[in-house]
């Protein structure tokens, strides 16, 4: 192809191309009607054949091609099969679209067209009823709205080839709200340029509910010259947190460097000023990331705006009422069940197990009302990042991950404490500063990171940082030295670690204003087990260190199973439960604890010999094993029965059982009698521990 | 084909082009500003007659005013009539105003 060729020409002769490839598919589909690949390629050669074809003002072919492509759309997303009629009609379409091409717009090709098109019409549906647009079509699963990075960035040779950008950012409108940046600043002047060639390129931000697919094929047919890279920037879960610094724009996009940024954040001028006049960044670079920034935040305003519109205030403290309410309720009809299967009544058995699905929705729904977004959590200790490495002369970036997951309010209330403690020493005895880190090969600037994650029907924080980390033998020294550890144990460095959880246990040389006085550590593990969560910390000297807490959805209601031992009841959160197996017909060691479980072992507790329960299992057997397991630790709890599961709200135990490790809170059975809630983490690790040092 | 007129050669320079500023045009238009650029004083192009005009025209009048910046030679660019359309147009591409062009 010439470079200087009439550009419809061009558009012509590529048209056919895309044609032959449509035959083609349409054919092997012929063969194979279950063929996806072939199903793709017959939309993208229609698809390119509208784009490219609206570039030119090709109206009817356009139009045409746009109402075989919805069907071939259809099929696509497999809401429509392929099928031999679709398939006439397709290259009956192909052979039409040939005419368009070679012949234009006659009136004989207009009536031949118009009866191919009600032909494919009568497969799309009705207008309104989900019927694609004549844009890229939108994903059949709608999506809330989000707001979408889509750098355009054209090849030379774009123009040439009769594209035409303006076109795509029109299709683009058609998707949603956008903002348009162009950039010019890579237009060379008048005696070096080559004005056939393009040097512009674009940002768009682009919100909508369409999904990244859809919008990939608004450039479908420009794949080739020019360079695509769409990102997601902004979704509902992020409305309450600030969007991105300048610095953090500039350098996604790719507009500026780490090191330039680092050398010109130190400045303490404005950041956008210094980097332009640093020549790091083009003015026009800037303007688009702070024009990045307002596009956002007018966004999310508008997306709470038309949120609150559609919605009532209603306070915390009634709504933990209702909470609480409805995890009685759920007790009471658990208490309802228990008693009439006790009784072996089975009228009342058929009318508890008919009113289970509602209250599993009630349970579900007033949980749901009390979950919020981790964000604002998170979102809480970046002021106090910021003023702490001021204070301390250190330069600390916190990064969030997971800040759109939920957690009952009140649990995130109760953690507030904990993780700020954490957060404060990580940026006190965790990250060095920057001249101890430069020594050491790091960045000046050093990373705390917060993420949050779903585990089951527990949530997981980590606080991460890439400071200095622990010091596993002076934890050891210190630990012997307060008597709770023996010189001759031979722990591993992860148990040892834990011991910074005891209290007043501190090995920090010097005591700042700001933490190392041995108090808090033991404050935070007390607090994080009272939410029946546990705590633990790894620690690699010289890469820092991560503290993983572990803490369930919601306090309101707990789902477990019950296990009888003796004439104890105590209940396993159905979370840890792997599965149950009839203990007396496995293989097993007593002495030692260990089963064989799936051509493995597997160490168990007999809860009977734990919990220091009088008499031996029952004759006759019946013995259970629950195989619980919590990260990648596994461990059987032995019992003497098992019932079926059962929904409570936990009570708190008093002063007494304070000190016996292994159970988490209680709950009332519907006769009355008390069951203890385990607390399975800390019997896995107990186990664990124990079997590790036999 | 574009038409283009100078109208003054001794400074300040000035040139009137005609017709369309499109991917058709623009390399013809290149070379005729070159050759009528003066290497001092002030170089003004009025557009008040164009008619159709695209992004590679667009970009031309980019590359003329940059010429200014590094140079002896002060750009102008008068866009008579045509200004509501070119802003239009760099407006709906996200374009910055074209800093030569007078207002």
């Amino acid at each position: 192809m010439s470079i200087h060729a009439d550009p419809l020409e061009t558009f012509r002769e590529e048209a056919k191309e895309q044609l032959v490839v449509l035959e083609e598919s349409l054919l092997a589909l012929e063969e194979d009607p279950a063929d996806q690949e072939m199903i793709a390629a017959a939309f993208r050669s229609l698809h390119t054949i509208k784009g490219s074809g609206g570039m030119f003002d090709l109206g009817s072919l356009v139009h045409f091609a746009h109402v075989v492509e919805s069907v071939f759309d259809l099929m696509r997303n497999g809401t429509l099969h392929v099928e031999s009629r679709i398939i006439s009609l397709g290259l009956q379409a192909r052979d039409h679209l040939l005419a368009l091409l070679e012949h234009g717009d006659d009136p004989e090709l207009q009536s031949e067209g118009a009866l191919l098109e009600q032909a494919f019409l009568a497969y799309l549906p009705e207008k309104g009823d989900g019927a694609a647009s004549p844009a890229a079509g939108q994903s059949a699963e709608a999506q809330s709205e989000r707001t979408w990075r889509i750098l355009f960035r054209p090849k030379p040779i774009l123009f040439r080839h009769g594209a035409n950008p303006l076109l795509l950012i029109r299709e683009m409108e058609e998707l949603g709200t956008i903002l348009v940046l162009g950039f010019s600043d890579g237009i060379p002047e008048l005696s070096s340029i080559d004005p056939t060639e393009c040097y512009l390129a674009w940002e768009v931000l682009l919100t909508t509910t369409a999904d990244e697919q859809a919008i990939r094929d608004v450039f479908m047919f420009v794949e080739d010259d020019a360079d695509l890279e769409i990102s997601l920037v902004d979704e509902v879960a992020d409305s309450d947190l600030p969007y991105k610094r300048l610095g953090e724009i500039l350098l996604e996009r790719g507009d500026i460097t780490a090191e330039a940024l680092e050398q010109s954040v130190n400045e303490r001028a404005f950041l956008g000023q210094t980097l332009v006049e640093k020549g790091f960044v083009s003015s026009e670079r800037v303007h688009a990331a702070l024009e990045e920034q307002r596009y956002v935040r007018s966004m999310r305003e508008s997306r709470q705006t038309a949120e609150s519109s559609n919605a009532i205030r209603v306070g915390t403290d009634k709504l933990s009422s209702l909470v609480n309410l409805v995890g009685e309720f759920v007790s009471m009809h658990a208490n309802v069940v228990f008693t009439a299967q006790q009784k072996d009544d089975r009228d009342f058995i058929a009318v508890g197990e008919q009113m289970d699905r509602l209250i599993r929705e009630l349970r579900d729904l007033s949980i749901e009302m009390h979950m919020v977004p981790v964000s604002g959590l998170f979102n809480g200790y970046r002021r106090l990042v910021r003023d702490l490495a001021s204070n301390l002369g250190k330069e600390v970036r916190l990064i969030t991950e997971g800040s759109e997951t939920e957690l009952d309010k009140n649990v995130i209330d109760l953690l507030k404490d904990p993780l700020m403690h954490i957060v404060r020493n990580s940026v006190d005895h965790g990250i060095e500063t920057p001249e101890i880190r430069t020594g050491a090969g790091k960045s000046p600037t050093g990373t705390l990171k917060l993420a949050a994650s779903y585990a089951g029907a527990h949530v997981v924080i980590r606080v991460s940082d890439d400071g200095a980390g622990m010091n596993v033998e002076r934890i050891r020294a210190k630990a012997i030295e307060r008597g709770v550890l023996s010189a001759e144990s031979d722990r591993s460095e992860e148990e040892i670690l834990q011991y910074i959880f005891a209290p007043g246990f501190s090995t920090a040389e010097q005591t700042t204003a700001v933490s190392g006085r041995g108090v808090g550590m033991d404050v935070v593990q007390r607090n994080i087990e009272q939410l029946g969560g546990s705590v633990r910390i790894a620690s690699r000297t010289g890469e820092g260190s991560t503290v993983t807490i572990r803490i369930p959805l919601t306090l309101a209601i707990v789902e477990g199973l019950l296990a009888r031992v003796d004439r104890n009841w105590y209940l396993v959160n159905l979370s840890y439960i792997e599965e149950c197996l009839d203990f007396d017909t496995m293989d097993h060691e007593n002495r030692r604890g260990y089963a064989s479980y799936r051509g493995g072992i597997v160490p168990f507790v007999d809860m009977r010999r734990y919990f220091r329960i009088k008499g031996t299992a029952e004759k006759n057997g019946g013995q259970q094993l629950i195989v619980v397991s919590v990260d990648d630790k596994r461990v059987g709890l032995v019992v003497d029965e098992i019932q079926d599961t059962y929904q409570s709200v936990i009570k708190s135990l008093g002063r007494i059982y304070e000190k016996v490790e292994g159970i988490s809170g209680a709950i009332m059975l519907g006769n009355g009698t008390p069951a203890l809630v385990l607390d399975v983490d800390r019997l896995v690790r107990l186990a664990a521990r124990e079997k590790g040092h036999e | 084909m574009i038409d283009f007129q100078v109208e003054r050669k001794r400074d300040p320079v000035r040139v009137r082009v005609s017709g369309d500023l499109t991917f058709g045009t623009v390399e013809e238009l290149r070379e005729k500003l070159l050759k009528t650029m003066p290497r001092k004083g002030t170089f003004r192009l009025v557009l008040t007659d164009i008619g159709e005009f695209d992004l590679p025209g667009v970009q031309l009048l980019y590359s003329l005013c940059r010429s200014g910046e590094s140079g002896t030679v002060t750009i102008e660019i008068d866009p008579g009539e045509a200004a509501p359309r070119i802003e239009k147009m760099l407006r709906f591409a996200g374009l910055a105003p074209i800093s030569c062009i007078q207002s």
